[in-house]
């Protein structure tokens, strides 16, 4: 159960500087370091937001939430947050576990996020 | 049909004389046989079945009346037309010829002419009534092929969408009958299986089954419990059956994923039970009321489960009621006792041996009734064990495994992700903690017994008890649950945990009840 994963940024105005991962197959024991590996570079930079789309994920276990769990902190620690969209039930009853956890958000589609993201650019933008 | 000149006339008469006239006046119609003593009268008629028989009275050794006797009790001369030609005049000569089954009779001396004209009416009433019956065995040749045409043939369908087996085998005493099977897949989950007996044997019991199957079978696929199948079988079967005729009948339905079995019967033989591990026990409890009688009735229903090994038997009376040659009857009890002897064999060898249980009890006494058998089987949950290596490449090869295996052991879906998310996270556990060393293997084995799934973990590594809080490092994120996120999933997606330290050895038991995950999805 291999695990595909495509780093994608948004340059378009509303959701600027944006990365979105997007993760197909099964997150899980073997394949959450590379998703770990792949991330460090993307976190590596100043970004806030990063958004999962979890449409194709089929599998998650503990291992794959440590990797959006450690996510989340260092993007919560510099007044960001992890966002994730197009969870299946399955994957949903998963997430549960760490759903509350402060810099987590959850969001049905990518409409509702972005309603959201805008209005958390607007607040950016004001506070600059 | 045989022209009047192909039929064979067998003469039987002491006298050479006699003979000589008799063969002198049929030989240009008929072709013939002779015989001048009963003995080879006999031998004669066995060798070359004639069409008639001339059969003189007074003769040495057996005389004509047993000559009669003895052709009438052989298959071959049963119906064949006799008529006595004797010097014997009396009335109790004649009426005693009549008895012993001829046809007719003729006092000597003969004029030609009458014989002539004798034999030439009785052939001609023989080949009429054997076009008759002729006529009435083809068409029941055909009602037999109907008949058995209406019968649930091809098992194939059902064995692979249900994970069973059936056996079936459905034998009429006569060419049509009144006995009737059934299997029919209703809904994904929901197979009905039924048999039936109504009441008499031949043409009028197989009319009255045709009803019964047809109305059964579009029944079972519209309503889901059996008493309810029974109830609306009743109420058609009774509401226009003139003739008064019944039928017994049994219905079963039976749902793969949880194991259940709901029966109800309808005055119908009790079905045999037999657990893959005990002894065989009936079904159900009651008979009720058979079908047909009146409209309303209401029929009770079992609930049972019918786990993976075990076996149901239904059948009719042509089983529990066949008779030997001494007019024992077969019997209840001689039926459960057979049947434990038939645990562990295949639906269609259980059926098998039944019946030949039958056939060795009956031995040469004529089958009296209808008589079906038709036998369901639960396969058997096979275990699988496979052996991991110590990397997490190798745990997910067996988190594939068990998807796979669960799958063909219909789980639902649901379940089926839990328990490869248990399996995942336990596994993967055991080897970042217990099995560094990557050399050394963790076996697993998965098994569905019943109405749960298991899931065994066996290392050699050091002892690692992973459901204890403190056996798992838990990393920073995962703080607020003891034994971190891994073991919280675990224990949300299976029902119990087990863990042992046996002869050096981690051994981890994952136990999921799969009635209780079916029924809230």
């Amino acid at each position: 159960m291999p695990l595909d994963i495509s780093i994608q940024k948004d340059i378009s105005d509303q959701g600027a500087g944006i990365i979105t991962v997007k993760l197909k197959g099964s997150l899980d024991t073997a394949t959450a370091p590379e998703l770990a590996e792949q991330l460090a570079p993307v976190l590596a930079r100043s970004m806030k937001d990063i958004v999962f789309d979890l449409a194709e994920l089929t599998f998650i276990s503990s291992a794959g939430l440590r990797v959006f769990a450690s996510t989340r902190k260092m993007l919560k620690e510099r007044g960001g947050q992890a966002s994730f969209v197009h969870m299946q039930p399955q994957i949903q009853e998963v997430f549960e576990i760490m759903k509350s956890l402060p810099g987590v958000a959850v969001f049905k589609d990518m409409a509702e996020l972005d309603r959201y993201l805008a209005a958390r650019q607007r607040s950016h933008l004001q506070n600059e | 049909m045989k022209t009047l000149s192909d039929c064979r006339v067998l003469i039987v008469d002491d006298a050479k004389a006699n003979l000589d006239i008799l063969v002198d006046g049929l030989k240009a119609d008929h072709k013939l046989s002779v015989a001048m003593n009963g003995a080879t009268a006999l031998e004669v008629a066995a060798r070359t079945p004639p069409d008639l028989v001339l059969l003189d009275i007074v003769m040495p050794g057996l005389d004509g009346y047993e000559v009669c006797r003895r052709l009438r009790q052989r298959p071959e001369t049963a119906d064949v037309p006799i008529m006595f030609l004797s010097s014997l005049e009396d009335v109790q000569n004649k009426t005693r010829g009549f008895e012993a089954g001829a046809n007719d009779y003729l006092t000597k001396p003969f004029e030609m002419l009458e014989v002539k004209a004798r034999v030439r009416s009785l052939l001609k009433a023989k080949a009429y009534s054997d076009a008759v019956k002729e006529q009435i065995a083809t068409e029941l040749r055909v009602a037999r092929d109907i008949q058995m045409g209406m019968l649930t043939q091809d098992f194939t369908p059902f064995e692979e969408a249900y994970g069973v087996s059936f056996g079936a085998v459905l034998e009429p005493a006569r060419e049509v009958g009144g006995d009737l099977y059934g299997v029919c897949a209703a809904a994904p989950d929901r197979m009905v299986m039924f048999l039936g007996d109504v009441s008499g044997k031949g043409i009028p019991a197989s009319m009255f089954m045709v009803r019964a199957i047809s109305l059964a079978r579009l029944l079972a696929r519209e309503i889901a419990e059996p008493e309810r199948i029974l109830a609306r079988l009743n109420d058609e079967l009774a509401a226009d059956n003139p003739s008064g005729m019944f039928v017994t009948f049994l219905c079963a339905v039976f749902e793969p994923r949880s194991y259940r079995l709901t029966l109800a019967n309808a005055g119908h033989c009790r079905p045999v039970l037999l657990p893959a591990d005990q002894a065989p026990r009936w079904a159900v409890k009651n008979l009720g009321t058979a079908l047909g009688f009146e409209t309303g009735l209401e029929f009770e229903r079992t609930e049972l489960m019918l786990n993976p090994g075990d076996a149901l038997i239904l059948y009719s009376d042509g089983v529990s009621e066949a008779f030997n040659p001494q007019e024992q009857c077969f019997g209840n009890d001689r039926l459960l006792a057979d049947a434990g002897g038939f645990a562990g064999q295949s639906a269609p060898a259980i059926t098998a041996s039944l019946l030949q249980s039958v056939r060795e009890f009956t031995g040469t006494a004529p089958q009296s009734d209808d008589l079906a058998i038709l036998t369901l089987k639960v396969h058997t949950g096979d275990r699988m064990t496979l052996a991991l290596g110590a990397t997490p490449e190798e745990v997910m090869r067996g988190v594939a495994a068990l998807q796979e295996f669960a799958t063909a052991q219909h789980v639902p879906d649901k379940a089926t992700f839990g328990l490869a998310l248990a399996l995942e996270e336990c596994a993967s556990n055991i080897v970042n903690h217990a099995l560094k060393d990557a050399q050394k293997t963790l076996q697993v084995a998965f098994e569905r017994t019943g109405d749960s799934f298991v899931i065994e973990l066996c290392d050699d590594g050091p002892e690692f008890d992973p459901t204890a809080a403190t056996s798992l490092k838990s990393q920073a994120e995962d703080d607020d649950l003891p034994g971190g996120w891994g073991l919280e999933l675990v224990r949300r997606n299976v029902d119990s945990i087990h863990y042992r330290r046996e002869d050096g050895r981690n051994i981890l038991r994952l136990i999921k009840r799969l009635v209780s995950a079916s029924s809230d999805e």
